[in-house]
């Protein structure tokens, strides 16, 4: 059966979104590197155990938060050319909530200090003998916050100068709880339905509010995991958000194709002057809105549940550190010589370019089955 | 005269703790007890219960994560480094690595599943499933349903020398394990031992996985009236043997997966 005229000239519409996209961001990139380089928003190696592997060394003073040049590119058109109230302004907005948050925690781990996190046993003892009642009274209030934090701080190991991640965690759940309430109240009934692959269409009533959370936090994190390696996040984005075109068009979510295709111009531009050595890094800045913005791409495309193939490399990268802090508790023992995964292998003496390289190709590969998968 | 010996597998985790292998050299693996920091539900080579390469591998990445560069250390450095970040082995962890390679290479089957944990309750009967080598300890080892008592003459290589209660204060339990006896005209006449321990006179840094001798002069006395030599001391000097004088209970025992 032919395409229709109409279905042509939405995928030309599209094609001139990213190549417009693109445009705007390999024009603006070089002063944002200016500004990055000015304000000092570099990596810096106290923070980032990471550097100091040999070949990494070199990425010590190079510019982060990159990411910005993708996120603005996006907000900025779509703001101009593609506003839907139904469609764009919500994933937008959680973008950029998921992108502020990323980038308060990169501008704090530059400009912050160090944080102070009491343990559970002193917070203990404090509601026990603390002079003022007031205060005891508070901090057998805030104990279960305590808790949470605690139990974060130990999964984590170093909170660093940057936004703690008990506080990451809650941001990102407000961003999910958005998402979710975007999607149930405004959406209407046909996004109560989730697909499941090879079955069909299941309602999921108010159960879908958790998943939609679950699914935004999981995607920000293991996009913001696998920003490690130059070239990796972002080329591995640009085959993501390729797909998706791909997938909206044949839907005919036409708001949503624009936005895709906007994202994957922005991503060209950024993973040219990502590519080793990179220019500037992408950073929670771009990781966390892309994150966030992948996984409200899905929900609204209903194949929420194909998110570990559509992004098969981030869950990769996701599910790595999962086990590896399973395998450092439960068995004692690292699963993996660092985590996330891409730093296992350059342990094992992968080149950068060599991990990136083979990454993009399993992630392209997975993507392909991913879109078999969503057309079913 | 004729030796008896461990299987290959096991001398060779022997000897990988004797020499860890580093690009400068190798040195002996430092020993490590995780009851004086108390730690728990950290990675089992940082409680003083890792493999040989387990603990190459963190020392690796501890230095990387603390930009040193571990190849430029001198050897002294380095096994200070190795102290410093806790990194080493318990008598027990080391005389489970050891009698577990003996087991799998002569029975086939490992020594974590085939041993009795005095300790009950789910909870705790779950870790050890899950982390069998981290709740092995000296009185696991020692236990009536784990192993059995060994007289001297009949003591062979993979046998266990217990002391329960030992050292100054009395708090402290220690284990070596035999991994040769020579015997002349079929009578027991050297019985070598590998263990880790750290003397009092060590001080902070110089322990380590370590191997003695025992020269059988009398078989019908008791072990720790023959003659005990280790790093060239014997007597008094030879602090093992203070140890094992000082314990509220000295024994051979045997391990019952060995017999079995």
């Amino acid at each position: 059966m032919p395409i229709s005229d109409a279905s042509i000239s939405i995928l030309r519409t599209a094609i001139l979104f990213g190549l417009i996209s693109s445009i705007v961001a390999f024009i603006w990139a070089p002063f944002l590197i200016k500004f990055l380089y000015h304000y000092k928003l570099t990596r810096h190696p106290e923070y980032d155990a990471t550097l100091a592997m040999g070949a990494r060394k070199s990425k010590i003073g190079v510019p982060i938060m990159g990411g910005l040049l993708v996120i603005i590119t996006i907000a900025v058109l779509t703001y101009f050319f593609n506003w839907d109230r139904r469609f764009t302004w919500v994933p937008i907005g959680v973008m950029l909530l998921s992108a502020i948050l990323g980038g308060l925690d990169d501008i704090l781990h530059v400009y912050g200090t160090k944080r102070r996190s009491r343990k559970l046993g002193h917070i203990l003892k404090l509601i026990r003998v603390h002079k003022d009642w007031r205060m005891r009274v508070w901090y057998s209030l805030t104990l279960p916050w305590q808790i949470f934090k605690r139990t974060s701080v130990w999964l984590s190991r170093n909170p660093g100068k940057g936004i703690h991640v008990h506080e990451k965690l809650f941001l990102q759940f407000i961003a999910g709880a958005i998402t979710a309430w975007w999607v149930y109240f405004k959406l209407g009934a046909y996004w109560l339905n989730v697909f499941v692959p090879f079955y069909g269409y299941i309602n999921m009533g108010w159960w879908i509010i958790p998943l939609i959370i679950f699914f935004v936090m999981c995607t920000a994190n293991a996009v913001n995991i696998a920003d490690g390696m130059d070239g990796l996040a972002g080329g591995s984005l640009i085959i993501t958000f390729s797909a998706l075109i791909i997938i909206s068009w044949i839907q005919g979510a036409t708001a949503i194709t624009f936005l895709n295709a906007t994202a994957t111009g922005a991503l060209i531009a950024y993973t040219y002057f990502n590519i080793k050595p990179a220019r500037f890094q992408m950073g929670d800045v771009g990781s966390l809105g892309l994150g966030a913005l992948l996984a409200i791409n899905m929900i609204v495309l209903n194949r929420m549940l194909l998110l570990p193939f559509i992004g098969f490399i981030f869950y990769l990268e996701l599910a790595s550190v999962i086990l590896q802090i399973a395998g450092r508790y439960i068995f004692g023992v690292r699963i993996f010589r660092m985590a996330p995964l891409h730093h296992h292998f350059e342990l094992r003496g992968w080149s950068e370019e060599k991990t990136v390289m083979r990454f993009w190709i399993i992630h392209a590969g997975m993507v392909m089955f991913g879109i078999w998968i969503a057309l079913l | 005269m004729t030796t008896k010996t461990l299987s290959q597998p096991a001398r060779n985790v022997i000897s990988q703790y004797l020499s860890l292998s580093f690009v400068q050299g190798s040195l002996p693996c430092p020993y490590f007890n995780n009851r004086r920091i108390a730690t728990r539900g950290n990675l089992r080579v940082l409680i003083g219960k890792g493999t040989p390469s387990d603990i190459i591998t963190e020392a690796h990445i501890i230095a990387m994560r603390e930009h040193i560069d571990l190849n430029e250390l001198a050897m002294d450095q380095l096994r200070n480094f190795l102290i410093d970040h806790n990194l080493g082995i318990d008598c027990s962890g080391l005389t489970y690595y050891i009698l577990n390679a003996e087991l799998k290479a002569t029975k086939h089957i490992s020594l974590a599943h085939n041993l009795h944990y005095p300790k009950s309750g789910f909870l705790r009967k779950l870790i050890i499933q899950l982390r069998p080598v981290e709740n092995i300890s000296v009185k696991v080892l020692a236990d009536e349903k784990n192993s059995q008592l060994v007289e001297i003459k009949d003591i062979e290589p993979g046998d266990i020398i217990i002391m329960i209660k030992t050292g100054l204060q009395h708090k402290l339990n220690h284990v070596l394990l035999i991994h040769q006896v020579d015997f002349e005209n079929k009578k027991i006449q050297t019985v070598h031992y590998t263990h880790a321990i750290q003397w009092q006179i060590d001080g902070k840094y110089n322990h380590s996985v370590r191997q003695g001798i025992i020269e059988i002069t009398d078989e019908n006395k008791p072990l720790i009236k023959q003659k005990w030599i280790e790093q060239n001391r014997s007597g008094e000097n030879n602090y093992t043997l203070n140890h094992a004088k000082r314990s509220k209970a000295f024994s051979i025992r045997r391990i019952h997966s060995l017999t079995s």
